[in-house]
């Protein structure tokens, strides 16, 4: 049992070694999140700002960030190694995932943690923050899937822009227009009233869940080869 | 001698129309296979098929008596489709250290820390090469235009290890334009032309003596309806083994 999990493991590390290889990210918006963390942790300790108030441009980055894209690489071959290595590709997905949405996650949980030591009004580290920051990572990772990279965040502006000239949205449910502009949440508790964002995060759950199967059963022709 | 490979009645399709149709062939271990074909033709789609990354249209595609995706991670396979599958922002010593498996640990096979697309055509090849063919143990090879862009050196390392890996009993598939590359290697051809596949053994090309180059383009130009007649290869083995 022990040389199982030890098995499992070590297939899991070369699985997040191959993206650490490969990041799906482009190293501009992983310094992009440096930027914010450095930047407002100055401001704050200047007490220009608040640290919690660098959470709305950490989510919009976080929204470009996990619209990684899977299809267009795997079918450049960049994936082959990990293919053909027999992974499982339930797996590859996860990893992907991981490794997408990593470096914000880590910059949100350094600008919470900040934001706790110095004592400040919360922003960041609640948890409608965390709900924001989830629906951000997991929704926008899991439209852009099988689409060239960005676009999904792309299409996710063009609805905020559109949905925000649209007054009937002003009075759908708490819910939907968590959906659509997830700041929303940002600084609120929203374990006194969950329904507000459960349903959101299920309408995400759902996409992860077809992202990955859409993985587990894609063809990947090389693009030349077409 | 059991097959490590087996192939059959395969179709494969896109949206645009079928590639190829009703292609069989077995493949013992310890024996390579070379395929030849018109650019077009299928011979990338073909090996993608036989790696588990596409799924056959009809057919079927067995590695050691299971499916490719089930038999890929018993085995040991070793695929590789050219530099141009190699992402270009990587540095070089980190792609080669994906080679064993790819843990965090496992020595690179360049130290080059320069990155993929610095590297000149030839060197990312090789890098793609020792990357893939440096997993033990292997028990199918499958590679696609192996020897493009390599220098001549380099070109004798890839036979060497291609025919080192065949003898230590890996199955070995590889398609090339580079006829004088495959002609002294394979045991086994696979002639993709009008859609359809023709299999013939080394000894049916050439029964008493080594098969060349010439006697390779002269089947592939009577596949294609050119009759040179320079080749002792009878036409009605042609007619029988066209699928």
């Amino acid at each position: 049992m022990p040389h199982a999990i030890a098995g499992r493991l070590a297939r899991w590390i070369g699985l997040l070694h191959f993206f650490r290889v490969m990041p799906p990210l482009p190293a501009l918006l992983a310094g992009c999140f440096a930027c914010i963390v450095v930047g407002f942790v100055a401001l704050a300790m200047a007490g220009i700002v608040p640290p919690g108030s660098a959470t709305v441009p950490l989510l919009f980055v976080q929204l470009f960030a996990a619209a990684s894209g899977f299809g267009s690489p795997a079918r450049r071959g960049y994936f082959d190694l990990l293919f053909t290595r027999g992974e499982r590709r339930a797996l590859i997905a996860a990893a992907h995932w991981c490794s997408s949405v990593a470096p914000g996650l880590a910059a949100w949980l350094a600008i919470a943690t900040v934001e706790v030591a110095m004592r400040s009004p919360p922003l960041a580290a609640t948890t409608g923050t965390a709900a924001a920051m989830l629906l951000v990572s997991t929704l926008s990772w899991a439209i852009t899937v099988g689409l060239p990279r960005f676009s999904g965040a792309i299409g996710w502006l063009l609805a905020l822009v559109m949905a925000d000239a649209v007054p009937a949205l002003a009075g759908a449910p708490a819910w939907l227009r968590f959906l659509v502009y997830p700041p929303h949440a940002v600084g609120r508790d929203v374990l006194a009233a969950p329904f507000q964002v459960l349903p959101a995060l299920a309408v995400a759950g759902v996409a992860a869940t077809a992202a990955v199967i859409w993985i587990v059963r894609m063809d990947v022709p090389l693009e030349a080869a077409q | 001698m059991p097959s490590m490979l087996e192939v059959r009645a395969l179709t494969m399709r896109y949206a645009a129309g079928v590639v190829f149709q009703d292609v069989g062939f077995d493949l013992p271990a310890g024996q390579s296979l070379g395929v030849v074909g018109a650019n077009g033709a299928g011979k990338t789609t073909l090996l993608r098929g036989i790696v588990g990354c596409l799924r056959p249209y009809r057919g079927e595609i067995r590695i050691n008596g299971g499916s490719p995706a089930d038999a890929v991670s018993g085995i040991g396979v070793a695929y590789f489709a050219g530099e141009a599958t190699m992402p270009g922002f990587v540095r070089a010593s980190a792609w080669g250290s994906l080679a064993h498996g790819g843990t965090s640990k496992a020595e690179s096979v360049t130290p080059d820390r320069r990155r993929l697309r610095s590297l000149s055509r030839g060197t990312r090849q090789m890098i793609g090469l020792r990357t893939v063919l440096g997993r033990h143990p292997l028990g199918l090879v499958v590679m696609d235009e192996p020897w493009e862009g390599l220098d001549p050196d380099a070109s004798r390392w890839l036979t060497t290890t291609l025919e080192a890996k065949r003898d230590r009993g890996a199955a070995v598939v590889l398609s090339s334009h580079r006829l004088h590359d495959l002609a002294g290697l394979c045991d086994a051809y696979l002639f993709l032309v009008g859609h359809r596949g023709t299999h013939l053994k080394a000894h049916e090309i050439a029964p008493t003596a080594a098969v060349t180059p010439a006697m390779l383009t002269e089947v592939f130009d009577r596949l294609q309806g050119a009759h040179t007649g320079r080749l002792e290869i009878s036409s009605e083995i042609l007619r029988n083994r066209q699928l």
